[in-house]
């Protein structure tokens, strides 16, 4: 079975979407547990 | 100036960053709790972003596209899923073993008080053999990469990369660790969501499927006999380093009780979009018909260099070198962790004070840095296999973790030699029926092709593992009480106080 274009493109999508998802998500927590005190 | 003159800046700009937050965290280190498990206290940012850092290896981001460019579509998927499902999959590992053993510091505390002496013995030997090769292997991708691409030579850059590390490490050990795997995981998410944004929209999409589909449509079938055995097999083997690793068994210990299972699967998740994004880059190699003199394995720089320019690629490499370093310093923690934890304080000198490990911890961590310099200074590309080899131990020793953390009555016996002839049952297939020795084989069998080869070794040394382990276990059960764990524990506490 070949990977329909759109697949291939939601994979690529993912990953771009996914990096910036994430380093937000930690960026977000840093500041809320560090407010908060609860860094480490 | 130069390319390679803003390359070596750089680096150097990066390297004193991290000189500098890593001593400057280095005054919260009062015991060797702080040294080995950050205090115990560690939040979810920092958690992940550390657990992060550390499965983000040179690897990930060269392999990745590497293994994209070779099988197409089911090479990125089974590269990423592989190594996530490795990470979620020991949120609930890491959970029980707060539970179970809540001050162990090391994976070798588990396998000491779990099973017994011999089985002790074994796993340290391996398990120390396996961070050693991987450190080594850290510290030549490092000489490599700034050689190749900054014209520094290798033996300078072996030594810089591994300098910096040590210079942070030696004396905040984990806790210098957490403040500087913090920024290399900012930095290397930062780079990776820019790089493909920024080659898809140079190259297009539409162009590259439609080249790809053209010049090797066998790259995005679904149904490639290779690619399937890739994607099937490597969770096994990524679970099974992780399992044994011990950078993840301090990160397990070192979080704070009721946010373990979310920071692991927070960066499990974050993980897999590391290996997505850069292994896309092979398939713009794929689509375009790019030429690529350094083989597959530099598709990704080569991509990067073609589109972003020599400015872009020298960003690209630092990302590849903060990924080295940050994994680096994750792995001498936890090598001289093992050596001060396991080795001294049980072997060694019993009785020693909090205060005489913690030294012997700081001072081992330079001896790591020098016997890794010492390693990697004749370029040893043989010991390379050595790392390659140790797949079939990770493998071996998944079952034995995870039931021993579970189940009351594995018997320890049969979970050793259960582990001797797994790893000899895998190692013959990964041999194709000879016994691999780095620098020569010994010829024992004739293997046919399909039962030989790396991921064929590790499935083959599993599963000898597990039905010895199962079945020994049913015949002989040998309980095993819980809790005296949670005594030790207490025994612990009261010594220190």
């Amino acid at each position: 079975m070949t990977t329909p274009y759109w697949i291939w493109l939601l994979i690529i999508v993912a990953g771009v979407v996914g990096s910036l998802g994430t380093l937000v998500a930690i960026l977000l927590t840093f500041v809320r547990e560090r407010r908060a005190g609860e860094l480490w | 100036m130069s390319e390679g003159g803003v390359g070596i800046a750089l680096i150097v700009l990066l390297g004193g960053l991290w000189i500098y937050i890593g001593i400057r965290s280095a005054r919260r280190v009062q015991d060797t709790d702080d040294y080995l498990v950050g205090g115990r206290n560690v939040g979810v940012a920092l958690g992940s972003a550390t657990i992060l850092a550390t499965w983000v290896t040179g690897n990930t981001i060269l392999a990745a596209p590497e293994s994209g460019y070779t099988y197409g579509v089911l090479g990125v998927l089974g590269y990423a899923v592989g190594g996530s499902i490795a990470v979620v999959a020991f949120a609930p590992l890491a959970a029980r073993l707060h539970a179970i053993l809540p001050s162990g510091r090391t994976v070798g505390d588990f396998f000491r008080l779990r099973y017994d002496t011999k089985n002790y013995g074994l796993f340290l030997v391996m398990l120390i053999l396996w961070d050693l090769g991987w450190l080594l292997t850290q510290g030549m991708a490092a000489g490599i990469i700034l050689e190749s691409v900054f014209d520094l030579p290798f033996h300078v850059g072996v030594v810089l990369t591994i300098a910096i590390v040590v210079a942070y490490v030696t004396i905040g050990g984990m806790i210098s660790v957490l403040s500087t795997d913090f920024m290399q995981t900012m930095l290397i998410m930062l780079v990776v969501f820019l790089f493909p944004a920024w080659i898809y929209l140079s190259a297009g999409p539409g162009d590259v499927y439609d080249g790809i589909a053209a010049l090797s449509p066998e790259k995005l079938q679904l149904g490639d006999a290779g690619g399937l055995l890739f994607l099937c097999i490597i969770p096994l083997i990524y679970t099974g380093e992780a399992f044994m690793d011990n950078t993840f068994w301090q990160r397990a210990f070192m979080l704070r009780r009721g946010i373990i299972k979310k920071t692991f699967l927070l960066a499990g998740l974050g993980w897999i979009f590391v290996p997505v994004a850069t292994g896309t880059l092979a398939w713009v190699a794929i689509g375009t018909d790019m030429d690529l003199p350094g083989g597959p394995s530099s598709v990704a720089p080569e991509v990067v260099a073609h589109y972003a320019g020599g400015l872009g690629s020298v960003l690209f490499l630092a990302l590849i070198w903060a990924a080295l370093a940050s994994t680096m310093s994750a792995l001498l923690n936890a090598v001289s962790g093992i050596v001060m934890n396991d080795v001294y304080n049980n072997f060694v000198r019993p009785q020693a004070t909090d205060r005489q490990v913690l030294r012997v911890g700081r001072i081992t961590t330079v001896v790591l840095a020098l016997v890794t310099i010492a390693a990697a200074w004749p370029k040893p590309m043989t010991l390379l296999t050595l790392l390659i080899l140790l797949g079939v131990i990770n493998a071996a020793y998944l079952t034995p973790v995870v039931l021993g953390v579970w189940y009351r009555t594995v018997n320890p016996t049969g979970v050793f030699w259960s582990v001797v002839v797994g790893c000899v049952a895998g190692l013959l297939v990964f041999g194709g029926g000879a016994l691999p020795m780095l620098w020569f084989e010994i010829p024992v069998l004739d293997l046919p092709v399909w039962l030989s080869g790396e991921l064929q070794g590790a499935v083959v040394s599993f599963i000898v593992v597990t039905v010895g382990v199962v079945v020994s276990t049913r015949l002989w059960p040998r309980p095993f009480d819980f809790d005296t764990m949670r005594t030790w524990t207490r025994d612990l506490e009261g010594e220190r106080s």
